[in-house]
C-alpha cells in the first residue's frame, strides 16, 4: 500500500460495458467499464490501458470489502468509482485510486454528498453529472476532493472542454471522443 | 424548519379527491411567476411568503407539523409543494401522502414514481423528480416517468437543462427545473429550454417574471 502515490490519469476515459471488442483510441484515453457484469470484467481485465471500474453498476458485484480486494489485487482495477464511502476507503486502503461519486442535482444534496466523503490522499471525486462541473462556483469547486472525475451526460465538445479546464479527467462515450 | 405553533393541533379532515386546486390551477400559477422560492427554513419560508412568487416549494421542514405552515401560504393565495423524501419525519410511502393532505398541500414532489397515483388521488398535483446524475439514471427516470404519468416533472440539475434538453425526449407533463439556478441568466435560459417554471433558493430571484 502507498497512500502518497502520484497518479497519471488519462484526460479522457471512454466509458464503455466492456462487452466487446474494444481498441485503444490513444495514449491519453483509459477504459471506464460501467453498465457491465463480473464476466465482462474478468474479460477486460489486464488491457493495456488505464482502466477502471464504475463498480456500482456491475451486476454481481458487492460494495464491502471482498469486492475491493477483488478488484484492486485480483482484478488490477486500480481504479474504482463508487457511491458508497466505505468501498472508496478500502479501495484507497489496498493502494487503488478511489473516486467517490458527488451528486451534484442541487446546492444542498451536494453538500450532504461531500459530508460522507473520506477526503483520504487516495480517494477523489466523481463529480455526477459532469455536465454541472462548469456551472459550480470556485468556493465549490475547491471543495471537492482531488482528482476530479467528470461523469456524466458529457457529448458536446465545447462542454467537454469547459469540464477538461476544471477537472483532471471527464468520462465519455465513443461518439464523444470522436467528435472532438 | 423548526416546530411551529400549531403542533397540538387537530389533525385536519381528509379532503375528498378533487376537491384541492386541481393541476390545471397550480400549473398556471407556475407559469404565472416561472421563479419559485425552494425554501428550508422557516426565515425563508417567511420571506417567500412576501416574494411575488404565487407557489412555495418545502424542502426541508418537519413534515409532521406543516398545517400552520400552509395555512399562511394560502392565507396569502400562494399555493405550496411539499417535498415528501426530504422533509422530516415522514416516510416516503401512501400514508405520508394521506398526511400531506390532510395538512393541505396542494403539490407533493417525490422521486418515488409509484406514489404518483397516491398523491393523485387525495386531489393533489403531483411532482416526479428526474434525476440526470448520468445517461443510465435519466433512462431508467424517463422510463418511471411513462409509467407513473405524474401532473409536473421536475429535472434536476436544472442548470444543465439547456445543455441536456436534447437528450429528452418529448415529455407529456410541464417541466420544472431545479438544481444550481443561480442568475437571471440561468433562469432565462432554462425557460427557453422548455421548462415552465424553475425552483431556487436564490432570493433575489424569486418572484422573477417572463422576460
Amino acid at each position: 500500500m502507498n497512500s502518497d502515490r502520484i497518479w497519471h490519469l488519462p484526460r479522457i476515459f471512454e466509458a464503455s460495458n466492456g462487452q466487446g471488442a474494444w481498441s485503444h483510441l490513444g495514449r491519453d484515453v483509459g477504459l471506464l467499464l460501467r453498465d457491465t457484469n463480473l464476466t465482462a470484467l474478468v474479460a477486460n481485465a489486464g488491457h493495456d490501458t488505464t482502466l477502471a471500474v464504475d463498480c456500482d453498476g456491475v451486476e454481481g458485484l458487492g460494495d464491502d470489502r471482498a469486492a475491493a480486494e477483488f478488484l484492486v489485487q485480483r482484478l488490477g482495477f486500480e481504479i474504482v468509482l463508487t457511491r458508497h464511502a466505505a468501498m472508496a476507503t478500502n479501495v484507497a486502503s489496498l493502494g487503488g485510486l478511489a473516486f467517490l461519486k458527488v451528486f451534484a442535482l442541487d446546492t444542498e444534496g451536494m453538500r450532504h454528498s461531500l459530508e460522507v466523503h473520506p477526503r483520504g490522499s487516495a480517494v477523489g471525486t466523481a463529480i455526477c453529472p459532469g455536465l454541472v462541473l462548469p456551472h459550480l462556483e470556485p468556493e465549490e469547486v475547491s471543495l471537492l476532493p482531488r482528482p476530479i472525475l467528470a461523469y456524466g451526460l458529457l457529448d458536446a465538445p465545447e462542454d467537454i472542454a469547459a469540464c477538461l479546464a476544471i477537472a483532471d479527467s471527464v468520462v465519455l462515450r465513443r461518439r464523444a471522443i470522436e467528435g472532438l | 424548519m423548526g416546530p411551529t405553533e400549531n403542533s397540538s393541533a387537530p389533525i385536519p379532515k381528509a379532503p375528498a379527491a378533487g376537491s384541492r386546486p386541481v393541476s390545471a390551477r397550480f400549473i398556471a400559477a407556475l407559469g404565472g411567476s416561472p421563479c419559485c422560492p425552494a425554501v428550508a427554513t422557516d426565515e425563508q419560508f417567511d420571506r417567500a411568503l412576501l416574494s411575488q412568487a404565487e407557489v412555495l416549494f418545502v424542502l426541508r421542514a418537519n413534515g409532521l407539523e406543516l398545517g400552520h405552515l400552509i395555512g399562511r401560504a394560502h392565507e396569502r393565495g400562494k399555493l405550496v409543494a411539499v417535498h415528501l423524501d426530504l422533509v422530516a419525519g415522514l416516510r416516503s410511502d401512501r400514508a405520508a401522502v394521506g398526511w400531506l393532505a390532510r395538512a393541505g398541500a396542494d403539490a407533493v414532489i417525490t422521486s418515488h414514481g409509484h406514489l404518483v397515483a397516491a398523491i393523485k388521488n387525495q386531489g393533489m398535483v403531483a411532482i416526479q423528480r428526474l434525476l440526470a446524475a448520468h445517461g443510465s439514471q435519466l433512462s431508467a427516470g424517463l422510463a418511471s416517468i411513462a409509467r407513473s404519468e405524474p401532473d409536473v416533472i421536475e429535472f434536476l440539475p436544472g442548470v444543465v437543462l439547456p445543455q441536456a434538453r436534447h437528450l429528452l425526449p418529448r415529455l407529456g407533463p410541464p417541466m420544472l427545473a431545479g438544481g444550481f439556478v443561480r442568475s437571471r441568466d440561468d433562469v432565462r435560459a432554462i425557460l427557453a429550454a422548455g421548462a415552465l417554471a424553475v425552483t431556487t433558493s436564490r432570493e433575489e430571484l424569486w418572484g422573477m417574471t417572463r422576460e
